[in-house]
């Protein structure tokens, strides 16, 4: 897939995993995978570009001793999902077409 | 490799970079091993989990602005802060329009390949146009100065819209190609200056 689609994919993923709950590092990573293949080193620069952009927000809260980061997403980043949302309805009716044509013959 | 070796690298890797930065990225995969361990992966497999520390060092890396990289290679040449300062200022002559060639060869490049996109460009939608008046002509040559003369720069005029028709699609696509070449361009720049293992000592 071209690089740029997955990242721009996996950013709508990350989102979408952080509507259900604020999470940390390591259960995004878990989470995201059920729906697209994702290396550690890819999420940390997206996570960094979603927080640049106020997609999301970053806290800290103690854990066995040690401090974990966990991210929360924002108005913004909501509002990304559903403009991801409406504009791939339209991918999906043409993805449909496609598929049903072949099928007719 | 273990935990601490692991942190070592990548602080090499990232010296010479704005400190906060550092230990973001250093804090982030340092809890990664950390979860990892607490669902009981030991310390080798959790840090041979996160892959090879030149994909996550270039990653990051791409994300930063080039300034940022750049100063990263000078800083790391040259040690002290002292006599980098006295280095800048004195070889300012020097440098300065080095730097000043070098943006702008990259910049007239950059204007040489959008200048050829824009002519090509020119050149489709000159084609549409001529081949619109010229049937817009024809049609009048033909009250004024006799049919086979009009139907002849009808004739020439559908050529030409013919001719705008093929040219189009192909100049769509080389656009957009020139867009992500630029992109590829910017990413291979950035490289150069990407620390790699051989650098650091």
């Amino acid at each position: 897939m071209d690089i740029q689609l997955k990242r721009g994919l996996i950013e709508i993923c990350v989102l979408k995993v952080l509507t259900l709950s604020d999470s940390y590092g390591y259960q995004i990573i878990k989470d995201v995978s059920k729906c697209v293949t994702i290396s550690e080193s890819t999420l940390y620069p997206i996570l960094k570009r979603l927080e640049s952009n106020g997609l999301l927000t970053v806290y800290s809260v103690e854990h066995n001793g040690r401090l974990r980061k966990y991210y929360k997403i924002t108005q913004s980043g909501r509002k990304r999902i559903e403009d991801f949302l409406s504009e791939w309805q339209e991918v999906m009716d043409v993805y449909n077409f496609i598929k049903e044509s072949n099928i007719n013959e | 490799m273990n935990r601490i070796e692991f942190i070592r690298e990548l602080d090499k890797r990232f010296q010479g970079l704005n400190d906060t930065e550092v230990n973001k990225v250093i804090s982030f995969y340092s809890e990664l091993i950390d979860d990892r361990i607490e669902e009981g992966m030991s310390e080798q497999e959790a840090v041979e989990s996160l892959g090879d520390i030149d994909s996550i060092v270039k990653d990051t890396m791409e994300q930063m602005p080039l300034s940022t990289l750049i100063q990263q290679k000078v800083e790391n040449k040259v040690k002290s802060k002292a006599l980098r300062n006295i280095l800048i200022i004195c070889g300012f002559p020097l440098w300065f329009p080095l730097l000043i060639a070098f943006s702008a060869i990259i910049f007239a490049l950059y204007i040489v390949l959008w200048a050829v996109i824009v002519s090509f460009f020119a050149s489709v939608i000159s084609f549409a146009a001529a081949g619109v008046f010229s049937i817009i002509f024809g049609i009048a040559f033909c009250f004024l100065k006799g049919l086979s003369i009009g139907f002849a720069i009808i004739g020439a005029g559908l050529v030409l819209s013919g001719l705008f028709l093929i040219t189009f699609q192909p100049m769509i696509l080389l656009s957009k190609k020139a867009v992500v070449f630029t992109g590829f361009i910017i990413k291979k720049i950035k490289g150069l200056f990407i620390v790699k293992k051989e650098d650091v000592e």
